[in-house]
This record gives structure tokens, sequence and C-alpha cells, in this order.
């Protein structure tokens, strides 16, 4: 009796370590660091960490969603990179300067019809998505080459207001980019977890097959995924020309291994095996926390490759392991 | 009548079997006759020279895809054994170019084996095995490297043998090279069992285990071939630049997989196969180097090879009953 007792009791907690795994794993880093350098657990340098996050939590949150439905998008990279330079070329022209909010609605309009492009080669050609995206995204990064003229651009003329979503500070402390992808988390949060449309994402990603079956249409939850996720990613782009304040065609080429990274490294979290929008947020909050700890500590470049490399292994052999106890297999 | 239908049907397939070639011959054929000097000896050997880096390391990709896992690690194998060999002969103290090649290909194995460890017996899904991986040993070529392109006065004049050696004066040893992996590994695909296994594996991993098939070894051992051409790979780059760059492999890494992805739809659509990959890095080759021998932007080959992927994996998808393969990361 007394053993049995034990054993559920243990069972649970296994359970809970699995789930919150990540999130505990987070504050950890996080206490540790703090302890280790007292500069650390500072107002300037939360928010800087936060500000850095943005990107990466944007462009995970969108490749988490088509994740979800069982697709790959290559091209989030270069959906941001598309808005960036199309609106940083747009702004370029004389008469543009004043009209900030009307291109930046055409920029993220733009995104957008990138992203039916991508969805209509896969849902109506049938293109497999990952190929489909990598051939667009050639595409679309020859174009941008041809418009920045492979080179960076920034310009004089160019609004103050371009730096403002990027630079400055709401209340002098809180980044306004930090501001603007809060809401932005908070809603698809909500939508994600709560809505009936964003919980049929993750139903079509679990099995599309059920889906047909009992009148779900899988081609309009993949439309759905694809739009949503070059708009954030359309967003990202802005934000980050913004902080950068110049476009290059190269900004988003990191994009996809890091929205892979934290995506995969999210699956940990919350709904062990199954992507998850809250997982990808906090996995990117963690490798963030990660990186401007050790850049504190001043630890050689290769450290944090090895911490992020074997922290990605051992997280994901630890659901693997304890689904397979579970007899279940992740994914 | 019927039969004649049917024969024509069947030149139709045979059409389709072959277009990546027939489009390789058109585009050459038409950059031959925009630029004459584009279809010279000399210059057909730079084209072929310039596919054999992606093409080996495709070859090996291929291997394992056909297994139907993932391998993303090709890059950071390739890296590490340019890399290991660098650093061995850095020294003015040892200098046996053989030896540092023998140990430079078992660094690279070790991380196939680790690969294969995760994989197979842990049991993570390759996507994120391999990515996390790649990640990891990344740490390690930084170490090796100083995270600079290393050079070194001391290493022996046969290290540049691989790269920039010449066959009866005209044929480069990359070539040479090129043409006796890609014959092994066809005779391993298409005539031996481990070929017939490793196939079938992807086929269905669960016939294989009714029949007796260790599925297990056989992925395992696709690893190890894989890790082993990416790794030689990685040697006869850097041999033909002269330097170890530590992003030799990532910086590669997409090219080679567009080179698999479109692979695909060659000589057996809907099935990775060797002989498509090295017709499809042929075609990337004669692209690239056709728009830099017609004085064309840098822009026109990325468009050029993004329509040329949506076109061809567009129509083969169109036109086969069954579609093509879809990369699925969360299996």
């Amino acid at each position: 009796m007394a053993t049995q007792k034990t054993q559920a009791n243990g069972r649970q907690i296994s359970k809970f370590v699995t789930k919150y795994w990540l999130g505990l794993f987070t504050v950890l880093v996080f206490l540790f660091f703090s302890i280790m350098q007292p500069r650390y657990c500072t107002v300037s340098n939360i928010m800087s960490m936060l500000s850095s996050t943005c990107i990466l939590a944007l462009v995970g949150m969108g490749e988490t969603l088509i994740m979800c439905v069982g697709e790959t998008d290559y091209s989030v990279g270069m959906e941001l990179t598309a808005a960036a330079v199309v609106l940083a070329k747009v702004l370029d022209h004389d008469g543009m300067t004043n009209a900030y909010i009307p291109v930046l609605i055409l920029t993220l309009l733009i995104v957008v019809g990138y992203g039916i492009i991508n969805v209509y080669l896969h849902v109506k050609i049938k293109i497999p998505s990952f190929v489909a995206t990598l051939g667009t995204s050639l595409v679309a990064t020859g174009i941008c080459k041809w418009l920045t003229n492979s080179g960076s651009i920034s310009s004089r003329r160019w609004p103050k207001c371009y730096t403002f979503l990027g630079q400055s500070y709401v209340l002098g402390v809180i980044p306004v980019s930090v501001v603007v992808t809060v809401l932005i988390i908070a809603v698809m949060w909500v939508y994600s977890e709560r809505t009936k449309s964003g919980k049929l994402l993750y139903a079509v990603g679990s099995n599309a097959t059920t889906c047909e079956y009992v009148g779900v249409s899988v081609s309009k939850q993949k439309i759905k995924a694809f739009l949503i996720c070059a708009l954030l990613c359309g967003i990202a782009g802005v934000i980050q020309t913004s902080m950068l304040n110049s476009a290059t065609p190269y900004m988003g080429t990191d994009s996809l291994m890091n929205a892979l990274t934290v995506l995969m490294l999210g699956a940990t979290f919350i709904k062990p095996g199954v992507y998850n929008i809250p997982g990808t947020i906090v996995a990117s909050f963690l490798l963030r926390v990660i990186s401007f700890g050790m850049t504190m500590m001043s630890a050689p470049s290769f450290a944090f490759d090895l911490v992020q490399g074997g922290l990605l292994l051992f997280s994901v052999s630890l659901v693997t392991v304890i689904h397979t106890r579970q007899s279940k297999s992740i994914g | 009548m019927q039969q004649n239908a049917s024969k024509k049907g069947f030149s139709l397939n045979e059409m389709t079997k072959y277009l990546l070639l027939v489009v390789a011959a058109v585009i050459f054929v038409f950059f031959s006759i925009l630029q004459p000097k584009f279809c010279t000896v000399n210059n057909i050997m730079n084209i072929v020279n310039s596919a054999t880096i992606t093409a080996l390391m495709a070859i090996g990709m291929t291997i394992v895809m056909e297994t139907g896992e993932m391998n993303l690690a090709v890059g950071a194998e390739a890296t590490i054994a340019a890399a290991v060999v660098g650093k061995l002969l850095e020294g003015p103290s040892f200098n046996n170019y053989f030896i540092a090649v023998l140990i430079g290909l078992a660094a690279a194995m070790l991380v196939g084996a680790l690969n294969a460890f995760f994989v197979v017996k842990v049991g993570i899904p390759s996507f994120i095995g391999t990515i996390a991986m790649t990640t990891f040993v990344n740490g390690f070529i930084k170490i090796a490297t100083g995270n600079r392109y290393m050079y070194s006065q001391y290493w022996p004049d046969s290290f540049s043998f691989l790269g920039q050696g010449k066959v009866f004066g005209i044929i480069p040893m990359p070539v040479i090279i090129l043409v006796i992996v890609a014959a092994v590994t066809i005779i391993i695909q298409d005539c031996t069992r481990l070929g017939r296994y490793i196939n079938s594996v992807g086929v269905s991993p669960a016939a294989c285990k009714n029949v007796g098939i260790d599925a297990k070894r056989t992925v395992v051992l696709a690893y190890l071939l894989c890790s082993l051409i990416t790794g030689f790979c990685g040697i006869v780059l850097s041999s033909e630049v002269k330097t170890v760059s530590p992003t030799l492999g990532s910086d590669l890494l997409m090219s080679v997989f567009a080179a698999v992805m479109m692979g695909a739809t060659f000589l057996r659509p809907g099935r990775y196969n060797i002989q498509g990959t090295i017709a499809a890095s042929l075609l990337l080759a004669i692209i690239s180097n056709g728009t830099v021998s017609i004085g064309a932007a840098d822009f026109v080959d990325d468009l050029i090879q993004g329509c040329i992927i949506l076109l061809a994996v567009g129509f083969i998808s169109l036109t086969h009953k069954g579609g093509l393969p879809s990369v699925k990361f969360n299996k």
C-alpha cells in the first residue's frame, strides 16, 4: 500500500518535472547567473534581454504554428527580410517619408501575400511545403538582393518614427519592442490555447485524417497557419530593421535554425511532445538568458555552442525517455 | 490502339523522370549561346569541380534520407573532419598527411555514431537530434579553429593534393573523387543488400521488422556511411581552398538540402536517390557558373534557382499520383 502510494507520488513528480522542466530550468539558470554576476539581475539588463528575445519569439511562434499543422516553412527568414527590405526601400522615396503607417501596413500586406503564395504552392499545387518555401525563399532572396544591391541600406530620408519600434522606451525603461511583442504573445497565447480556431491547428497536427473525417478542412487550417506565420515574421522584420536602423538581404539567414531550436526546446514544455506557443516563448527566453549570462561572464564563444547543443540534446532525451517509459512516443 | 496510348504514357513518364537532366541541358545550351567561353573544356571542368563539394555532401545526406531519417549534421561532420586535419598538421612536429586524414575521418564518424546513438538508441526525432548535435559539435569546431579561418605554413604540400591536384593536367582531383564516390555509393544503393535494406527501411520500418531486417542496424550503418562521405568532403574542400573555415559546412548545408530535395524528382520520383542528387548538384553548379560567366548580378542566380525548384517540383507534383515525400520533422 505504502509503496504504491510513493510510486504514484513519484510518477506525479516525474510528470510535473517533465511538464514544467523548461520553465524551472529557466528560473534556475537565471538565479545562477544573478548570483555569479551582480550586474545580471538589474532592470536595464533584464530589459535588454527581453528586447533581444522579441525577434526570436515572434519568428518562433510563427514557425510553431506551421509545425503544429505538420508542415515546415523554410521561408521564415526571408519573410522577415522581405518585410524589412520593402519597408526600408519604400520609405526611401521622396514624398513617402510622412506616410509611415500606410507603408507599414502595405509592407505587412506584401508579406502576407508572400505567405499566400507559399500556401498556394503547397495546398493547390501540392508541392511539399519544405521544398515550396525553399523555392519561394530563393526567389525572394533574389528580389531582395536586387532591391538592395546586395548590400545594406539605410537612409537619412527615413522619418524619425522609423526607429520608434526598435529603439525607444515606454516610461523610459520598457522598450517599445517588448511591449509590442508581449501584446502579440498575449493574443497568440489566448488564441492557441483557449479558442476553437487555435485548437483546430493542434488537432490537424496530431491527426490530419481524423480531422477530415469529422469535417475539419485540413487545407483551411494550413492556410490559416501560413498566413499568421507570415504576419508574425513580417512584424519581426519591421522591428528588427527598426532596431538596426538598416536593412540587408542577409538579415534572416539564422532565423530558421534559431526558430527550429526554440520550438523543439519548447516542445518539451507543458505539452511534452507537441509544439506549442507557450513552450516556444519560454524556450526563446531561456536561450537569451543563457547567452546574456555567458557573455557577461566573458565565456569563450565555443562554450555557448556546447551549452546550447548539450541542453537541447539533454532536454529532448529526457522527454523522450520519460515518454517511452510511459509507453508513448514523442510527437 | 491501347498499346499505342500506353506507349505514349510511358514516354511521358520517361520524360518526367529525366526532367532535371533535360532542364540542365537546356540551361547549359542557353548559357553556351550567350557566352561562347562557357562551353569550353576548362569551364566544364570548373562546373563539375564546383558541383563536386555539394554533390559529395548531398550523397551522404541522401543515404540517410533514404532510410526515412534526417541528417542536418552533415555540415558539422564535414567541418570537424577538416578542422581536425588542419589542427593536427598545424605544428612543425607532425606532418603525416595520410594519418591526419584518417584521424579526421574518425572524428567525423564519431559524430555520425553519436547521431545514430541519439536517433536509434535514445529515440529522439532525427531532425532535432542532428540540429542539437550540429550546435554541440560547433563548440568543438570553434575550439579547434579558434573561430577564425585556419591556415598554417607547416601544412605539407600534400595538403592541397586532394583539392588542387590534376590528373593528366586537365581533370581536377575532386572530379575523380566524385566519380569514384558516386560509383561506389550507387552500386551500394542499387546492387547490394545493404542498399535495398536502406530503401526498404525508408518505405516501411514496420514491414522490415516483420521480414527480419534489422532496421536499427541499417539506420546506424547509413549514418556512419554518411559521416564518412561528408567528412571526406570537408577535407577535400579545405584542401581546395587551402584554409579551414569554421563555417565551411554550415554555409553549404542549405544548397545541399536543396540538391537532395530536387534530386527526389529524378529517376525515381518520390524517392530520394543518389543519381538524382548528383544531377541536381550539377544543375545548381551550371546555374551559378553560368550567371557569373555572362556577368549577371548575383541576384539572378537566386532567382533562377528558386524558379527551377518550384517549376521542377511543381511539375512532378502535378503529374505524379501520390506526389512527393514531404519532409516530416514530427514523426
